[in-house]
């Protein structure tokens, strides 16, 4: 309120700009907005800011804990087992863990959502085919199809992504196909058919626009679960190609030396920890600012 | 708490020496969380890893002969052996004082049923087809006598009948069927079954009859804990009492504490670096071409640093291995020495042949924390002779699978062997086959001949030989030798070892403190 | 209602004979079990000879009618690791999970449902507050992390419970709430905002005009009308517990279907990979079948079609 009265003394024409703005963020949760902005940027310029090269190594320095100094240079949150400097690997790392979470979901979100407009609009034998190769992708334990994936085309840095795309897209097939079912029998979609509009047009010009909101409030959910995923399937032994520093198998590789040195994965474990968490925080509020639902309270 | 539960244990020592006058003279119960699990299988001819023989195998079985403790081959239920001359026959004497935990005698019979179920359709085990490659028939000479008639000469058949051909009783399995030894099974070895529950545990107690010597202790139970935290966990909460690590944090952490001791096992495995040299030599890809140059494999095993790799990824558990012969295994010599850690020197050869600024290769490596770590460490290290290396991490079928089946690897691959496992020269025919020159040739012949080699003499030279061949062309680079560590509470007084199994295969000879 | 169980059953065959296959050929594509089973100096013949007895060595089409041939008559072959019938191992194993998920999601749906409709009730309050974040907290770390926290805490530190293996209630404490606490934020998600749903409807407007206490409201009529995607989500978190228990279960070393999948996937165990995906699937079918059952009865609106 403090900021509404400072705005009110500039001009018309960007008060309103301000207002518009500010009704769009209305009750954004600050700390986790700027959480994300903090990470983006680190993902957009961590290995430039990075205070050593991530990959490193120093064996004169393995294992010293946070505020320590080595021949290299100072240590804010330690070293790790091959004496590669904490804070930089994180750093370096944010953009891995961004790409695979960001990837993961937009290639779920793009096969999912598609298949199921698809299945929705078309129907009939369509939909059967469609509809039964999600029940088959559905019904199939997740981790199992992981880590066959993951055996035939072996882990790394794009496969990794492959592999959560392929494993998390159904959700977003059945949730669109049911929405397009809703929208086809929309008035809108009538008057277009009447009007001879081709199918394609019809598709992505009137259901894909109307089935957006219920993708993104999907997608929002699933980051946050796509960067633990990374992170357990590290646990597994798959996951990201050593040495490329990804927060999942920092923690992964820091499990060991919990008790002993657990600078190691305790900060990459609290990078993911804020992070999801403010990815989970603005989904939720992105949910109630996109589904209707919400808006009545 | 650590109070109480001492009081606790106490009582307990109480109430277990007034029972030990009145009933067994054993007491005390050893758990451990062993080297391997895999598949919890207890019939011995179906174990499926070869860890388990000596895990659970060589607990409630025996085999006619055995490595024993000093390393040489040593008999158990066997009390002599002879070799026909030319090596087709074997003659195995029985001792005629044992009996299986039921009570049935051991005799010959037994031998003959357990040689021909191992050959026989019931059993589809991983060994079976080495050993149905060699064994042709069993026959029973006398109650205590038996002979074995092999299709050709098969020089390990004195290690094979002490591991992977143990002798099960043809009575009482006759009677109780596959599926009821599986559940209940019957071996004339230190340990009797208890139960087992869930696939996470396994109760033996001791055969107080045991025809050698030993249990000293009561009972003994295995758990399987698959996670290295969690073992540490149930080592210093109490529930387990000795634990093979592979994580090595928490050996700092056992050292440093008065209720642990640590026993390192020496020499019990290898790690190296092993060229994907699998096609002739001008059809390898760009990765892996360098690496068939010999003056290449011996820039790259000076360039990295070997003790400081085993420093820092082993935290010194193991030494510099100097070739692919461990001091245990034939061939070995003690005077040699590794080849010193010198990086400039290393440039100056890659230079020599004709990489003066290095090459790209890759490393393909299994997904274990520690394999990880040392690729890690080997790519930093190369990377400052201009080698610049590609990591490629995979779990252990793929890597075998690309490995020895699809031969599409490029560059390096890591690999290691247990050394309590073999004693011969290690390799095989395959890995020299695409070279030229006459070294190889020679090194091709050898391979050839040792499998064949059934005399001491014959596999002592062609060892000596081929270590000549490894010492000049380093077919493999060599990096470490393993001694690894078991954490053992401090109330263990003795924990015997075989040399060079990092397996619990001894624990008949365990003693409790008093 | 009949002909839509009779439709529903021809889809569930359908699905499983798609996974069958689906199954079958990925696990083959990823290997073989002889190089992990068979040691690396292993003769070729004895790769052979071990694929041979395990009929490894037959066209995949044939392989896969057979296995299907005895498949429906319920034999589902033998593992090759365990050497015991694969349908039995896997029904074992899996029993042992189904029961940790049970404790699991009823933690989940006591911590969700409890502060979710609080918070629904009274919005912004300490329970709505603390209840959001400690679930949120859950969702975003990793389980094995927080698994291994508690376990070095509470079993190694402090000697409270046993670090791990099935047995009495005290083991499936640690386990239970690691994995619960990742499912808590989405049951609480759902249970909050369909209550708000259902307090911000016209027929709770109408009964609470009629000047009955808010917390009889809540209890006798909100809850009630609140439960479908209540339901529908704990249902949801069920399925995705059973098919992501295996971290839980290889830091607790839990006997569960998870460590055995994985087991067998690495060993390239192929007759219980193929098994176990299958048992899993149905299980899966079953559990979404009494649910849009149970939708049924819950709200007579929903038609079947």
């Amino acid at each position: 309120m403090v900021i509404h009265n400072k705005v009110k003394s500039v001009s018309d024409h960007r008060y309103q700009a301000c207002q518009m703005l500010k009704a769009a963020f209305r009750g954004v949760p600050l700390g986790a907005a700027l959480i994300l902005t903090a990470v983006v940027c680190l993902g957009l310029f961590g290995s430039l800011l990075a205070p050593h090269p991530p990959t490193a190594m120093n064996t004169q320095a393995m294992l010293i804990g946070p505020f320590s100094h080595s021949s290299k240079g100072f240590h804010l949150l330690g070293t790790d087992q091959l004496g590669r400097d904490i804070l930089s690997r994180i750093m370096a790392g944010s953009h891995v863990s961004l790409i695979i979470g960001l990837s993961a979901v937009f290639m779920a979100g793009s096969i999912g959502t598609i298949l199921g407009i698809l299945a929705g609009y078309f129907g009939s034998w369509v939909d059967s085919l469609i509809m039964r190769i999600t029940d088959t992708m559905f019904a199939l334990p997740v981790l199992v199809l992981a880590l066959v994936l993951a055996a035939i085309i072996g882990p790394g840095f794009s496969n990794m992504v492959l592999i959560l795309g392929l494993v998390g897209w159904t959700g977003y097939a059945r949730l669109i196909r049911g929405e397009t079912l809703r929208i086809k029998d929309g008035q809108f979609v009538k008057y277009a058919k009447i009007a001879g509009t081709r199918p394609l047009r019809i598709l992505l010009r009137h259901i894909l626009p109307n089935v957006m909101n219920s993708v993104i409030v999907m997608a929002t959910l699933q980051l946050g679960i796509m960067i633990i995923a990374e992170a357990s399937l590290t646990f597994l032994g798959l996951g990201v190609q050593p040495p490329t520093p990804a927060w999942g198998s920092m923690v992964n590789e820091g499990r060991m030396f919990l008790s002993t040195a657990w600078w190691i994965s305790a900060f990459p474990g609290l990078a993911i920890l804020l992070t999801v968490m403010s990815v989970n925080i603005l989904g939720d509020w992105i949910r109630i600012k996109l589904d209707p639902k919400f808006r009545q309270t | 708490m650590k109070i109480r539960k001492r009081v606790i244990i106490g009582g307990f020592a109480i109430c277990l020496l007034v029972f030990a006058s009145t009933a067994s003279a054993l007491e005390g119960k050893l758990t451990v969380a062993p080297t391997c699990w895999g598949s919890g299988v207890l019939d011995p001819h179906q174990i499926t890893t070869g860890c388990e023989i000596v895990t659970t195998g060589l607990v409630m079985f025996n085999g006619l002969l055995q490595r024993g403790q000093k390393g040489t081959i040593e008999p158990v239920l066997a009390t002599d052996w002879k070799m026909s001359k030319d090596g087709l026959s074997y003659t195995f004497t029985l001792r005629n004082d044992v009996k299986f935990h039921n009570g049935d005698s051991f005799t010959a019979e037994d031998v003959k049923f357990s040689f021909d179920r191992i050959l026989s359709d019931e059993v589809k085990s991983i060994r079976k087809p080495t050993i149905a490659m060699y064994l042709s028939r069993t026959e029973v000479v006398n109650p205590y006598q038996v002979k074995i008639y092999l299709k050709k000469p098969f020089p390990s058949i004195e290690e094979r009948v002490g591991d992977y051909m143990l002798i099960m009783p043809k009575k009482y399995y006759e009677k109780v069927g596959k599926k009821g030894f599986e559940e209940a099974p019957v071996g004339t070895g230190p340990w009797k079954f208890v139960k087992r529950e869930q696939n996470d545990a396994l109760y033996f107690t001791a055969n107080e009859s045991y025809f050698k010597e030993g249990p000293y202790i009561k009972d003994l139970v295995y758990r399987n804990i698959p996670e290295e935290a969690t073992k540490w966990a149930a080592l210093k909460n109490g529930e387990i009492d000795a634990a093979y690590f592979t994580a090595l944090p928490y050996l700092s952490e056992a050292k440093a504490s008065k209720e642990f001791k640590i026993i390192t096992i020496p020499n019990t495995a290898t790690f190296s670096l092993w060229p994907r040299l699998d096609k002739p030599v001008d059809k390898l890809d760009a990765e892996t071409k360098p690496l068939a140059d010999a003056r290449v494999r011996r820039a790259i095993t000076m360039a990295i640093d070997r003790k400081t790799l085993i420093a820092s990824t082993l935290y010194g558990y193991g030494a510099v291995m100097k070739y692919m012969v461990c001091p245990n295994e034939r061939g070995y010599r003690a005077s040699d020495q590794p080849i010193p850690y010198d990086p400039k020197g290393a440039k100056r050869l890659l230079a020599q042949a004709g990489y003066p600024n290095g090459f790209t290769t890759r490393i393909n490596t299994t997904n274990n924390d520690i394999a990880k770590l040392q690729a890690q460490f080997i790519q930093a290290q190369l990377a400052e002779v201009g080698i610049r290396v590609t990591l490629e991490v995979m779990d252990l079928g793929t890597l075998y699978k690309r490995g020895f089946g699809t031969f599409d690897l490029s560059g390096f691959s890591t690999g290691g062997w247990y050394t309590g496992t073999h004693f011969e020269p290690w390799g095989w025919k395959g890995l020299v086959d695409p070279f030229k020159g006459p070294a190889w040739d020679d090194l091709q012949i050898l391979y050839t001949e040792v499998v064949s080699a059934y005399k001491i003499a014959d596999r002592q030279r062609i060892a000596d030989k081929i270590r000549d061949i490894y010492i000049k062309e380093i077919p493999v680079i060599p990096l470490a030798v393993l001694h690894w560590p078991w954490v053992i509470r401090a109330k263990i007084v003795e924990w015997p070892y075989l040399p060079a199994y990092d397996l619990i295969s001894s624990s008949h000879l365990v003693k409790l403190k008093k | 209602m009949q002909r839509y169980l009779i439709k529903r059953l021809f889809h569930s065959i359908i699905t499983l004979f798609f996974v069958s296959i689906l199954v079958f050929v990925l696990v083959r594509l990823s290997g073989d079990p002889t190089y992990i089973l068979l040691s690396q100096d292993a003769p070729p013949e004895a790769r052979e000879a071990f694929r041979r007895d395990w009929g490894l060595d037959k066209p995949i089409l044939y392989q896969y009618g057979i296995w299907l041939i005895k498949g429906v008559q319920g034999d589902f072959g033998e593992s090759i690791l365990r050497k015991k019938p694969a349908l039995a191992l896997v029904m074992n194993h899996l029993w042992n999970t189904l029961q940790l998920v049970l404790v699991a999601v009823t933690f989940a749906v006591v911590l969700g449902v409890v502060v979710g409709v609080t918070s629904a009730v009274n919005p912004g309050g300490p329970v709505d507050w603390i209840g959001r974040y400690f679930s949120l907290l859950g969702q975003s770390a990793p389980t094995f992390w927080v698994g291994i926290m508690l376990m070095l805490l509470l079993a190694a530190n402090w000697n409270l419970l046993p670090t791990s293996g099935k047995g009495g209630f005290e083991t499936f404490l640690m386990p239970a709430f690691t994995l619960g606490w990742f499912s808590a934020a989405a049951v609480l998600r759902i249970s909050k905002s369909s209550m708000l749903d259902v307090m911000g409807s016209e027929y709770i407007k109408t009964v609470r005009a009629m000047g009955l206490p808010k917390s009889l409201v809540v209890l006798k009529y909100a809850l009630k009308n609140a439960a479908i995607p209540v339901v529908t989500m704990i249902s949801l978190q069920f399925i995705a517990l059973l098919g992501s228990s295996v971290i839980v279960e290889t830091v607790f070393a839990w006997p569960g279907i998870g460590r055995l999948a994985v087991e067998a996937i690495f060993a390239r165990d192929f007759p219980l990979i193929q098994t176990l995906t299958l048992v899993f699937a149905t299980v899966f079918i079953i559990i979404n079948l009494m649910v849009d059952i149970l939708y049924g009865y819950i709200d007579p609106r929903i038609r079947y079609s």
